[in-house]
This record gives structure tokens, C-alpha cells and sequence, in this order.
């Protein structure tokens, strides 16, 4: 703003709109407007939008066609009271707390493996990567012949050692177990990718101190590696829960919720409500539960690791 | 003299350029949407229209006949027209098709599956056709079974016209009956039961053959409710009452069916639970794994392509009889978008498709059970299909309601649990109908 003095008069000349708009056109933030105005629109548009509207029809029983009705909690209290939604938080959380320590510890021990000078090893790490980058349609192709109780290979393996043939996808008990192979099968590869990474930013001199001071392999691993690995496993147990809460390509290619809604997820539920009923308003109650058991295991995943790291 | 560009007169001017692209790329969509408008009013009511149909019910050898012959044979009849033709799935056809109708881009002409015309004319998705139908007799109509003309009509409206019936039967294994000391296929259940005692083969726990094939895992999630529909049926019962307002599973004929398939799992031990699976596209009892299965006119497809040998070994034959007679066929049919941006012209097509002629071409290729009368004797009718054919006079089709798939879900998780031993025929049934009438209650 800039002022002229006349005698004991101050005159406030403000400025024009025009002047205004030439400092800003002149500035370094006109060019970081316009640079960051498509991003920020996109961003607004897909996802902040999709979020906000995502909880209002949370609130609505809406179908798609007719304008949404509000129906206040009605969709959170049918998440809560019936039996079948239940029951996928339930499955959620089964398949989160089976998938993840073991996918994370398989991951984090192959990585180790694989941080050797071993002969071969850049052959090993493209084989354990080859899940990562094939598509899920095909993955689940593949493990569903593998499971397939006649033809399949492991039981083929199984009745070799005399074994008795299971049915796998079609066993209540086995069923969600057997996803969580094939899901752990198929996030090894990235995940070891990130351990890797965190492995070679560990200071060679203090494993090498610890060797000297007389510590053995797994000493050196369990109480030098894995501490220093801490913000690694983090990302990599936060990526990987989000990760599973999303899994629905392998249970729609292999067990479509069942045997007896066994592996029927939260993220299924939403589908067949939204897709098979039209039932928008459930199925956004659905995903924002979701969203806040996310956010709670997330948060939860925070303090345990990072308390012991700091 | 030049003048010299800074780096922040750069920047801008970028940023600027990047800003109005993108804005004016948002502009030139809908520059275009009015220019393709526009071009297609201008073709309103004449010949040439750039058609949209979209396939889910197809094999190779049909998209083979629509490439080659179809689709050329309509640009032909329609000079200047072109046909776009997206090949979808069953399995995404759900997802698709909403989503397709919640954006406005809908093809003009798509197919849909048994349980969807109540669906179509509830949202209003289908365009009503009676005007069209009523006033084109050379196309015949009536050339269409009145069952199959029902399916289709909601509270008087036609909203699709049929283009195959699938209808369900009971196939043979004629080898496996004739070891067994049968030289001729079951009549009713306890000819069933008889011969899936007498015929059924097991290592152990294992089975090798299964007397009677109820169904395997990888059918997806219809796959209990699917055969059970025709149990249910040939032992008198509905899913749901005349008015659509209550389930009537939890009635003595629908308890009765599933006691019966209960009992051939767990008390005759003649099928597993899950059942054998089939070997890819080959059918159980194709493969030699059953002796007795339901089935529709794609066994024969598949014996055609894959295992010829069995043709003299399987057959179909006309369907049980329980306390009546009566099996369960699946309608499908052809629909126009309510979204058509030109329903005549939409018509043109679905006119053709279901035209006799076309109809056989498509049905030939695809082996299916035609649905007009007049082809019946088509050439390509071959003894099974003629006798799957004669099966339709004993078929039932589902009751009008537009939340079928809704409403079949509690029953699949109740024919599921019942079926595995975990809950009883009776408990299981009265649960399924608590159930469905929840749904049917919030509708």
C-alpha cells in the first residue's frame, strides 16, 4: 500500500485492480498459481470431492437414478447390526493380522538373503519381483489351477508325500488362509525391493563392529539390522495394511466372498453393494469405516514402531 | 533486436500455455460431444447411423459369424451405417452396464441376462418397444413362445425381445447307466437316486465319478441355486408369491428340494460338496467325473469342440419329474438403451438381430436353444437340441422382481450352509426366507 504526504495529511492511495494484478503477474506465486492451478483442480476434482461426497451419501440411501434420500445413520447402523458386513470386518482384519507380520518378517529375511554377495543373486531378485509386475487376473489364474482340489498341483504335491487332497478355495477353514499365501506371495517382491533399499543405507562399520565385539549372525540381524530398519518396516507394514484393505482383484478372481462369506472382505461388501444392489449409500458407510479402521491401524502402527525408535 | 527471454518470462508464459491447453482440452470435449450430436440428429430417421451393440453372450464362433457375417450383412442392409460392437463379460457386465447408464453412454442395443427386464423397465433403462413390435408383422412376434414374450413384458411393457432360452435338463452319461444295469435315463427322483447310488465311484473319501454332479466352486456364487431353482420347481414350490410382496422358500415344497439334494450329499453320499470340477471348459459329466448332471445346450457345444468321442455317450433327457414335472429356463434377451439417442434406428438393429434368419446364425454358432418356434427345425437342430427343446413346455422363469440378484444372495449363503452340513434343510430355508423378505420389506 503505498502512502503520500501532504503537510500533516496522509493520503492512502490504494491500488488500482489493475496494478494489483501486475504485481502478481510479476511475482514468483503468479507462476506457482498457474503451475500448481491444473494440479490442485485435478486433486479437488478426484479426490478431495469424491471424499466429501463419498460421506454424504454415507448418509443418504441412494441408488444411482433417484436424487439421494437422507436417511441419517441408518447405513452405519445396518454395517454394525448385520450379520454378513460383520462379518467381513471381521475377515478384514483376520486377513490384515495374517498377511502382514508374516509378509513383512518372509520380505524383510529374503531382502536380508539377498543383500549378500551370493552368486546369482540379481537372478534371485528378478524371480521374487516377477509377482509384482504380473497382473493379478493372471496370478489368480495361475493359483486358482494351483488349488484346484482334482487337477491341482498341490495337491498333486500332497497325494507324492501321502498326504490327504484338500479343496483349499472351497474350505471354509482354508480359504482365507490360502488367499493370504497367494497375497503374500505376490507382495514379497515389493516389498523386498524397499527393504533392500533400507538395508544398503545401514552403516557397513557398525554391523562390522558388532562382528568384531563377537556378535553372531542372527545378533547382528535382530538387534542392529531391525532397529536401524524401523522407518523402513513402517512404511512397509502401513503400505501393506492399506494394501490388503484394497485387495479385491484376487478375491472376486478366486473366491467371490465365499465359502460361507469366509473371505468376503469389507472392500467386497462395498462392491456388491454399489455394483450388485445399487445400494450407494451402504457401501459408502462401508468404505468410511473402512477408512477409519485404516486410519486407526495406521496410527497404531505409528507409535509401536516409532516409540521404539525413538 | 531480439529481445532476451528471462527465466521467470519463460516460466509464465509455460505455465500459461499449459493452463489454456488443458482448459481448452476440457473445451474441446464438449466442442465435440455437440459436434457428434449434431451429426447424429442429422441422421435421425435416415439409414446411415454409426450403431453401438454390445455382446456378453458369445463364444468364438459367434464373434466369428458377427465379424464376418452379421454385422456385414446389416451395413449392407443399411448402406453408410456402422456398427461398433463391444465384447464384454458376464462376469463385469454388472459393473459396466451401471456405470454406462450412470454416464449417459450406454451402446444403443446390449444384451442382458435372465434376471435383468424387471430391473431394466424399473429404472427405466429400457426402451419400451411395444410401439415398434406391434406394428411390424412381417417380423412376427408371435413367432416368439408366450413364455418367452412374459419374460420380457413388465406390467404390459415389452423391454427386450428375447435371443436365446437357456433351458436346463437333465444329461446322461449313457456308459456309465449302462455299466451300472440301466438302459434308460431317471424319470423322476427316485430313479435319480437309484442310478447315482448305483453309479457313483469313489477311492476312499475320493470320488471318482460322481452318481448325480450337483455343482463345483468355480461355477461362481449361483452355483447351489442355480440346479436347486429346478429341484424347487419339480417339487411345486416358488421363490416368491404371485405379488412379489413375500418368500416362499420356507414352504414345504422348497424344504422338501433341498432335503432331497441334502441327502444325496451327506445320507447317499452320491455327490461331493463341493462337487468335482470341471476340466476347463469341458462339463463334468463330459469328462467322464458324473453320470447324471442339469445342463443346457453348451454341453453339446462343448462335446462338439473339445471331446467329439462322447458324442454317442451323453445325452440329454426331458426333465424329472418330482411332484410335477418341471425344470427352470433363463431367458435372455436383447435390449435398446433408454439412452438410444435414436430409438428407430436402435430398433432397426435389434429388429435385425432377431430376425429368423439372423437368429440362426447366431444360435448355430453359439448352439443355443433358440427362441423363435419357427426355427425348431432349423438345420442345425440336432437330436439334443430338439430333445433340450422339448423340455420348454416344463420350464418355469423367474418371478418379475427388479431386486433378483439382491435377493438371491441370502439364499445362496442359506443353500450354502445347509449343503455343508451346518445348518438343517428346514432351519436353513426358513433363514434364506427371513431373509429375502428383509430385502423384499426395504425395497
Amino acid at each position: 500500500m503505498a502512502s503520500v504526504t501532504q503537510g500533516n495529511a496522509s493520503v492512502v492511495k490504494k491500488k488500482t485492480l489493475g496494478e494489483r494484478w501486475y504485481k502478481f503477474y510479476n511475482s514468483d506465486g503468479f507462476v506457482a498459481f498457474v503451475f500448481l492451478f491444473v494440479p490442485l483442480l485435478l486433486l479437488l476434482a478426484l479426490k478431495v470431492y469424491p471424499i466429501f461426497y463419498n460421506l454424504f451419501l454415507s448418509f443418504t440411501r441412494y441408488d444411482l437414478f433417484d436424487a439421494p434420500k437422507f436417511v441419517g445413520f441408518r447405513n452405519y447402523q445396518y454395517v454394525f447390526t448385520d450379520e454378513g458386513t460383520r462379518q467381513s470386518i471381521w475377515n478384514t482384519l483376520l486377513f490384515t493380522v495374517e498377511t502382514v507380520p508374516i509378509g513383512t518378517a518372509i520380505a524383510l529375511i529374503i531382502a536380508k538373503l539377498l543383500d549378500q554377495p551370493l552368486v546369482g543373486r540379481l537372478l534371485f531378485r528378478t524371480l521374487y519381483y516377477l509377482p509384482v509386475i504380473s497382473s493379478i487376473v493372471v496370478s489368480a489364474m495361475i493359483w486358482r489351477w494351483i488349488y484346484n482340489p482334482q487337477y491341482g498341483l498341490l495337491n498333486h504335491f500332497f497325494s507324492l508325500v501321502g498326504l490327504p487332497m484338500q479343496t483349499w478355495l472351497s474350505d471354509p477353514n482354508l480359504a482365507l488362509p490360502s488367499l493370504v499365501v497367494v497375497t503374500i506371495w505376490g507382495s514379497i517382491g515389493g516389498n523386498m525391493i524397499i527393504f533392500l533399499a533400507g538395508l544398503q543405507d545401514i552403516p557397513r562399520e557398525v554391523l562390522e563392529a558388532a562382528k568384531v565385539d563377537g556378535a553372531n549372525a542372527s545378533q547382528r540381524f535382530l538387534r542392529i539390522t531391525v532397529p536401524l530398519m524401523r522407518p523402513v518396516i513402517l512404511f512397509v507394514v502401513v503400505t501393506f495394511i492399506i494394501s490388503i484393505f484394497r485387495n479385491f482383484g484376487l478375491i472376486f478372481m478366486l473366491t467371490q466372498g465365499g465359502p460361507l462369506n469366509r473371505t468376503a472382505t469389507m472392500v467386497w461388501e462395498v462392491y456388491l453393494n454399489v455394483f450388485a444392489y445399487l445400494r450407494l449409500g451402504r457401501g459408502a458407510a462401508i468404505s468410511i469405516i473402512m477408512l477409519l479402521i485404516v486410519f486407526a491401524i495406521t496410527a497404531a502402527s505409528f507409535r509401536v514402531l516409532k516409540e521404539r525408535n525413538a | 533486436m531480439s529481445k532476451k527471454v528471462s527465466r521467470r518470462s519463460f516460466l509464465k508464459r509455460s505455465a500459461l500455455t499449459t493452463a489454456g491447453a488443458a482448459l481448452a482440452g476440457s473445451g474441446f470435449s464438449i466442442f465435440k460431444t455437440a459436434n457428434a450430436t449434431q451429426v447424429l440428429s442429422s441422421y435421425a430417421g435416415q439409414d446411415a447411423y454409426d450403431f453401438t451393440l454390445m455382446m456378453v453372450d458369445y463364444s468364438d464362433p459367434v464373434r466369428k459369424a458377427l465379424d464376418e457375417v452379421i454385422i456385414p450383412m446389416f451395413i449392407n442392409e443399411n448402406p453408410g451405417s456402422s456398427v461398433t460392437v463391444n465384447y464384454s463379460d458376464w462376469n463385469r457386465y454388472n459393473e459396466e452396464m451401471t456405470t454406462a447408464f450412470a454416464a449417459g453412454v450406454t451402446p444403443d442395443v446390449f444384451q442382458g441376462g435372465a434376471v435383468w427386464a424387471p430391473q431394466m423397465a424399473k429404472r427405466r433403462w429400457a426402451y419400451p418397444l411395444n410401439d415398434f413390435i406391434e406394428g411390424d408383422t412381417d417380423w412376427d412376434w408371435a413367432d416368439f413362445p408366450e413364455g418367452l414374450r412374459n419374460d420380457v413384458t413388465v406390467d404390459g411393457t415389452i423391454v427386450g425381445v428375447p435371443y436365446r432360452q437357456d433351458l436346463r435338463t437333465l444329461w446322461y452319461r449313457e456308459d456309465l447307466l449302462s455299466e451300472a444295469g440301466f438302459n434308460a435315463p431317471p424319470a423322476n427322483w427316485d430313479e435319480l437316486r437309484e442310478i447315482a447310488l448305483a453309479t457313483t465311484r469313489k477311492n476312499g473319501n475320493i470320488f471318482n465319478v460322481e452318481g448325480y454332479h450337483l455343482s463345483a466352486q468355480s461355477e461362481g456364487w449361483q452355483r447351489d441355486w442355480q440346479p436347486y431353482l429346478i429341484w424347487m420347481h419339480a417339487a411345486g414350490g416358488k421363490f416368491l408369491s404371485d405379488d412379489l410382496s413375500t418368500c416362499l422358500l420356507d414352504e414345504e415344497p422348497a424344504i422338501e428340494a433341498l432335503q432331497f439334494l441334502y441327502d444325496l450329499i451327506h445320507t447317499d453320499k452320491v455327490t461331493a460338496y463341493p462337487g468335482l470340477e470341471p476340466q476347463g471348459d469341458l462339463d463334468v459329466i463330459v469328462a467322464g467325473n458324473a453320470a447324471l448332471q442339469f445342463g443346457n445346450a453348451d454341453v453339446e457345444r462343448t462335446i462338439n469342440l473339445y471331446a467329439p468321442d462322447t458324442a454317442s455317450l451323453v445325452h440329454p433327457t426331458l426333465p424329472l419329474t418330482g411332484a410335477v414335472q418341471a425344470t427352470h429356463a433363463w431367458v435372455n434377451k436383447f435390449f435398446i438403451s433408454s439412452q438410444t439417442k435414436n430409438p428407430e434406428r436402435a430398433w432397426a438393429l435389434m429388429r435385425f438381430l432377431t430376425r429368423k434368419d439372423i437368429l440362426e446364425i447366431y444360435s448355430a454358432a453359439n448352439n443355443n436353444t433358440p427362441p423363435r418356434l419357427s426355427l425348431m427345425d432349423a438345420p442345425y437342430m440336432t437330436e439334443k437340441h430338439k430333445t433340450v427343446l422339448s423340455a420348454a413346455p416344463y420350464a418355469k422363469t423367474f418371478p418379475q422382481h427388479w431386486q433378483l440378484i439382491e435377493l438371491f444372495r441370502p439364499v445362496t449363503e442359506q443353500l450354502e450352509l445347509c449343503l455343508t452340513g451346518n445348518k438343517t434343510p428346514a432351519v436353513a430355508m426358513q433363514d434364506a426366507a427371513k431373509e429375502v423378505n428383509k430385502v423384499l420389506a426395504d425395497s
